[in-house]
């Protein structure tokens, strides 16, 4: 049984900035950017590390859960969160990462994390985001008939399927 | 005779259609003879895009349309998405209401467990119990009634606080329900824990270790019933979760017959939240104005619902409409567990282990048969295939028996 009392919130808050620091420490340039908004630690990181972070995290706790991959079209860009629980410390960390919008590509993370088969299924079905080394990218939501190459989620895609 | 026995590899789709349950989903299963070597599935067949459709509109009117993404859970859908954005607005709720929401999650969690109760029972050929809990769950249906207004659906969230207030005729009603659901719910317990038409059917059934689980992600009660102790009210309290005082219910049986266990015994949980909310209320105001326009910003909210956790992502840009809404429900979360468990299983047991999961989607409507070899093909529906796997059970009774023994 993990134990179960609930932190404070200044204990949480003291969790939340001290795997901030570890971070920083083992990791040091890979963090662009991080802000803690109500105890939710979001960490912008670059694309090139953000696999070794997810592994490290992987490797360190116990319950590392993946809670889903949030893609989001800035017009310019693809930002892609990675929602993490961190059991142990009881932390919601958000990795985000940014690729670019023409040739949106990034490597799979499904062989740290199993369970990020269907999400990057799902990100790669409404947004064409191209997961390298997904053991089966396939359709997963969209019906059978659906034209290639249109990606609901997107912001150039208007509602009732104007382009 | 010298006859070799050629093992023949099936490939059995089952889906998409079923009217019993709620939304729709397909499974691909490779079996060898009786077992599954491997569960295959395929959802979306009723994705209706909400996500891209919050975008479209304002962020009252999205509150309603999240509402619509499940019928069961339909409560802690609208709560999860206020809270992300009243977490952006940043203006605290009045506490009253905060207690408000929880009595309405509670209760909600009260009725989707005995549906769910219910439906396993009906799975499993056991339909007294399926008429009993589902008479039962009427009760709850229609304290939820009383308090929201809906039986489903409730309406109750609005950004900045509850639409309706409680008084004491409500609170006496809903007490004396709780008293009465509290009774049966100990008779279930005992059913679960003596029925042998149960144990034969669930014990052992549908094995989801805690490493298969922490691996797949598995949420909720198919988590907990693994001996996973996560739950969101403990490990990221919402609203007054921080304050009540109740048990995390895990098992370590790892099958279907620990998710019963697991289940039931929530429900003892919720009953005294339930208590504790109503004696505990504050007087005060149930909601706050806040403007119509969300400052920028993004935000995170994470609720239980009563088939685990439930996650929503709220961009904002300073508008009258979110920039992005992001949801992940449990069901989604627990599909890869799911068919993990069905793995090794009987095709007599898909339906009892599927619904193991307390699935928001069923599948076993019309399962599709194609010998390969021979290129025949026959359809069943879902009555037949369970007639089938009730036949199957009676003929292979000392097997199971054996099997269950060990």
């Amino acid at each position: 049984m993990v134990a179960n009392e609930i932190p404070s919130k200044e204990e949480k808050l003291e969790n939340v900035e001290s795997l901030l620091t570890m971070l920083k420490e083992k990791f040091g340039d890979a963090i662009l950017d991080s802000k803690i908004i109500k105890r939710r630690l979001f960490i912008d990181v670059t694309t090139e590390s953000f696999r070794g972070i997810l592994k490290f995290l992987d490797e360190s706790f116990e319950i590392c859960f993946l809670h889903t991959i949030t893609a989001v079209d800035t017009t310019s860009e693809f930002e892609l969160l990675y929602h993490i629980f961190i059991g142990e410390k009881k932390v919601n960390l958000n990795l985000r990462i940014k690729i670019s919008r023409d040739s949106p590509k990034v490597p799979t993370i499904t062989d740290i994390m199993p369970a990020a088969n269907v999400y990057e299924r799902e990100v790669h079905d409404l947004f064409g985001i191209v997961f390298e080394g997904h053991p089966h990218l396939e359709r997963l939501i969209l019906p059978e008939d659906w034209p290639d190459g249109v990606y609901p989620l997107r912001k150039d895609y208007k509602m009732g399927g104007k382009k | 005779m010298t006859e070799k026995v050629v093992k023949e590899r099936y490939t059995i789709p089952v889906g998409p259609q079923h009217p019993a349950l709620k939304e729709p989903i397909f499974f691909k299963f490779i079996v060898d003879g009786e077992q599954i070597i491997e569960a295959i599935p395929r959802i979306g067949y009723v994705h209706r895009g909400i996500e891209k459709l919050t975008e479209e509109r304002t962020y009252l009117k999205d509150a309603y349309l999240v509402e619509r993404v499940c019928g069961i859970c339909s409560g802690v859908h609208q709560a999860t998405f206020v809270n992300a954005v009243e977490s952006l607005i940043d203006k605290p709720t009045p506490e009253r209401a905060d207690y408000l929401r929880v009595l309405v999650l509670e209760l909600e969690r009260i009725h989707s467990h005995y549906l769910w109760l219910g439906v396993a029972a009906h799975e499993i050929g056991f339909d007294t119990l399926f008429m009993y809990t589902w008479r039962d769950r009427e009760v709850v249906m229609d304290l939820l009634e009383l308090i929201t207004g809906n039986r489903v659906n409730y309406g109750m969230n609005i950004i900045g606080g509850v639409r309706r207030d409680i008084n004491d005729e409500i609170i006496h009603k809903t007490l004396k329900g709780i008293d009465y659901l509290e009774e049966r719910a100990k008779y279930y317990l005992d059913v679960a824990a003596d029925e042998k038409t149960i144990l034969a059917r669930t014990v052992g059934r549908g094995i989801l270790t805690r490493e298969q689980a922490l691996k797949l992600g598995a949420v909720g009660p198919t988590a907990r019933a693994s001996n996973l102790a996560m739950d969101v009210r403990k490990d990221d309290p919402y609203l007054v979760y921080d304050e009540i005082p109740f048990e995390l219910v895990t098992a370590d049986t790892n099958d279907v017959f620990g998710r019963i266990v697991v289940r039931v015994k929530e429900l003892f949980e919720s009953y005294n939240i339930i208590r504790w909310v109503l004696e505990n209320i504050p007087s005060g105001p149930t909601f706050i104005r806040t403007s119509p326009k969300v400052p920028a910003g993004e935000a995170i909210a994470k609720s239980e619902a009563p088939r685990g956790e439930l996650f929503y992502y709220v961009r904002s840009t300073g508008t009258l409409k979110p920039y992005r809404v992001k949801i992940r429900t449990p069901t989604l979360a627990n599909i890869l567990a799911v068919a993990e468990m069905l793995k090794g299983e009987y095709i007599a047991d898909i339906p009892i282990v599927f619904a193991g999961i307390d699935p928001c989607i069923s599948c076993m409507d019309r399962a599709f048969f194609v010998d390969v070899e021979k290129d025949k093909k026959w359809v069943w529906s879902e009555d037949e295939l369970k007639l089938y796997s009730r036949k199957w059970y009676k003929t292979h009774e000392k097997e199971v028996i054996q099997r269950w023994k060990r």
